[in-house]
């Protein structure tokens, strides 16, 4: 029976170009995706951009261009890339919707309604000059342990130490570099603690991969903290409708585009949102992430749908990073390639039957290294599978009018099946790996290559009479062209 | 093919023209395809060029450090003496040139910086023959962080003035030494 699948890959912030570490993760989903219409299942991929936030705030003030302006570029940009990418969304939307506005407001509203939602005032440091309360990354000072200078407000890179802005010493606003202050202001927060009997038996469910479900236990033994859902303007994002003055944290509102740009696609295409969406709907709801924003994706959003009434993930499906020549992408170290940068200089497919060759169903990084890079692409899949079908399109051409054989003169010897990937067969719960489907594209016709000749596949053709022509060459052809 | 399609959607269509047969279904890879007429074939998918994934690595290797993304459109930030003091600028008197094999952008230089030698990978290669420039007196930051490359290690950087009409090194007046301090 056909499966109801929505799928999601997290939101892209906004606030830069799209790089390599971005289509690992689209590219993974929609592999699967692609996968499972294939496979005859009612599969839909949605995906948006994230929008809000004191970042994407700061950037369009420092370009002097609104942050609608900012992020209309990006989300074209956006959009750009992941086409160039083959990436076959049914729909891409933005967190900066109508759609999206309505939505996180009327969670909000049950959450309030269901006794989830608390205040109280928080200390934070404030920029007098820029008029802003300031995020912990954009305080800097000296590490309050090692003094190593010029830290971020919430954590030493050298030293690794955590701690809050103003236990920094001599710290300064990154706005506007002079000395923040202390002030108070009322914060509202979601009561995250009171779900821990919920989170604890869904992570138990096979919605997790198992070293995630591992990586829960630690959370609920350090317990599940308040967490604090409100920022002060100047903000860009979405008003608190009880709180003039007060936005939600963007964090809130990005996984609710998930539903906002289901609901986009719903309108367009007459789908029934409560069909997904409900408390007892029928389809599965599958998230791809890096394994970065698990928190967010594995506490607070399925406590937070659970509250407002909803149904709550099938699956999260949790990846690593992509690392580029063995090192971390890093601005700083030269390792960060755009999206941009690879489709000057190779074929993007290239890059997807990499990722697929490499992908495993855990959590390790994915390494792209140039030199296997290369290799994969000319020996495998040039090398193995196209060679095949060029140097037989040939014979067939010469010696046997370009027609395939009617008929397998041995059925028994070919390679063809109808395998399914044990990656993706299964119920939720199971493994998305696509290392095994890669591997028997060429597998399994190279494979039959040997079965079918007993000789040197180069043989020419003409020694042989016509009969034994077809016979090695059509299921040659058609295993490796596999239809 | 049919396990490949979802991987490479534009590939398994160029083959579905090839074959004149639609994959429609993950199942049709249980059915040999028999008794059809087959097109003339058409380069599924060509070899990578070295040379391009070498050229990928050089873009990432030379433009990024030059120009972070988001920071060349903005002024740069007033910085105080001591910010600059952290920087050991140093005459170097460039002793080689030469070019690095699959890297069309960059020298390899050896440098004198009096007290020793350096290795510096410097882009300036469209701009400069390499015999042209052995002998002159550049400026080194000579405190830069060695940096690993592909071809080697990197132990400094060259200064050089950038802009549309071209590349420059920037070089001392007459009398300078190797090894002088420049601040």
């Amino acid at each position: 029976m056909p499966r109801r699948i929505l799928v999601t890959s997290a939101l892209p912030y906004a606030n830069g170009p799209t790089h390599l570490g971005h289509m690992t993760e689209v590219i993974q989903c929609d592999i699967w995706v692609r996968y499972m219409k294939l496979a005859g299942h009612d599969c839909l991929y949605v995906c948006a951009d994230d929008t809000h936030g004191t970042p994407v705030m700061l950037k369009a003030k420092a370009e002097g261009v609104t942050p609608e302006a900012l992020i209309a570029a990006v989300g074209a940009e956006r959009q750009r890339d992941f086409a160039a990418f083959g990436i076959g969304f049914d729909n891409y939307y933005t967190t900066h919707s109508e759609e999206n506005r309505r939505l996180t407001v009327s969670m909000y509203q049950a959450l309030v309604a269901g006794g989830y939602i608390t205040r109280r005032n928080v200390r934070q440091a404030y920029d007098e000059q820029a008029g802003m309360f300031l995020p912990d990354r954009y305080v800097k000072g000296g590490c309050p342990r090692c003094r190593t200078p010029d830290q971020y407000g919430d954590s030493c890179e050298n030293c690794g130490a955590t701690y809050s802005p103003d236990e920094l010493i001599d710290p300064v606003s990154v706005v506007s570099g002079t000395r923040p202050v202390l002030r108070d202001s009322e914060h509202i927060f979601f009561d995250l603690g009171k779900f821990e009997p919920m989170l604890r038996q869904w992570t138990r469910s096979g919605a997790l991969q198992p070293a995630v479900a591992n990586k829960l236990d630690e959370w609920f033994e350090t317990g599940l903290r308040d967490w604090d859902v409100s920022r002060d303007a100047p903000y860009f994002g979405i008003e608190i409708p009880d709180a003039p003055g007060k936005y939600f944290y963007v964090w809130l509102d990005a996984p609710v585009g998930y539903m906002a740009s289901f609901e986009n696609l719903a309108r367009r295409k007459g789908l029934s949102f409560d069909a997904y969406w409900s408390k007892d709907s029928g389809a599965e709801l599958w998230h791809f992430i890096g394994k970065d924003i698990l928190y967010f994706h594995t506490l607070f959003w399925p406590a937070t749908l659970e509250g407002a009434g909803f149904r709550k993930p099938t699956r999260v499906h949790a990846h690593g990073f992509l690392t580029v020549n063995g090192e971390k992408m890093s601005k700083s170290r030269g390792t960060f390639l755009t999206a941009g940068q690879y489709l000057g200089a190779l074929p993007p497919e290239y890059f997807r039957y990499f990722l697929a060759a490499k992908l495993g169903s855990g959590l390790e990084d994915i390494d792209l290294n140039l030199d296997e890079f290369a290799t994969r692409i000319n020996a495998e899949l040039v090398g193995k599978l196209v060679n095949i079908a060029s140097r037989c399109a040939g014979f067939i051409h010469r010696g046997h009018g370009g027609r395939l054989a009617d008929a397998l003169p041995d059925p028994a010897r070919s390679t063809a099946s109808s395998w399914t990937p044990a990656s993706v067969s299964a119920r939720p719960g199971n493994r998305s790996n696509t290392r095994q489907p890669c591997a028997k594209s060429w597998r399994s016709p190279t494979a039959q290559t040997s079965i079918s000749t007993g000789t040197s596949p180069g043989s020419p053709p003409r020694t042989r009479p016509a009969p034994r022509k077809s016979r090695r060459s059509a299921p040659r052809v058609s295993t490796c062209s596999g239809s | 093919m049919i396990y490949l399609k979802p991987v490479m959607p534009q590939m398994a269509e160029r083959a579905e023209a090839f074959l004149g047969s639609r994959i429609s279904s993950w199942k049709d890879a249980g059915t040999p395809l028999t008794g059809t007429p087959i097109g003339e074939y058409q380069a599924l998918a060509t070899r990578v060029d070295p040379a391009a994934v070498k050229k990928l690595v050089e873009t990432q290797m030379t433009e990024t450090p030059a120009a972070p993304p988001g920071k060349d459109a903005a002024k740069p930030a007033e910085i105080d003496a001591e910010t600059f003091a952290r920087m050991d600028l140093r005459i170097g008197r460039i002793e080689a040139a030469e070019l690095v094999e699959g890297a069309d952008r960059l020298l390899r230089l050896t440098v004198d910086l009096g007290a020793d030698r350096r290795t510096i990978f410097a882009g300036i290669r469209e701009a400069y023959d390499p015999a042209s420039i052995v002998g002159r007196h550049v400026i080194v930051v000579a405190n830069m962080k060695p940096r690993k490359l592909r071809f080697g290690v990197s132990e400094g950087m060259v200064l050089a003035a950038s802009g549309e009409s071209g590349l420059f090194l920037v070089g001392p007046d007459a009398g300078a030494q190797a090894g002088m301090k420049v601040s």
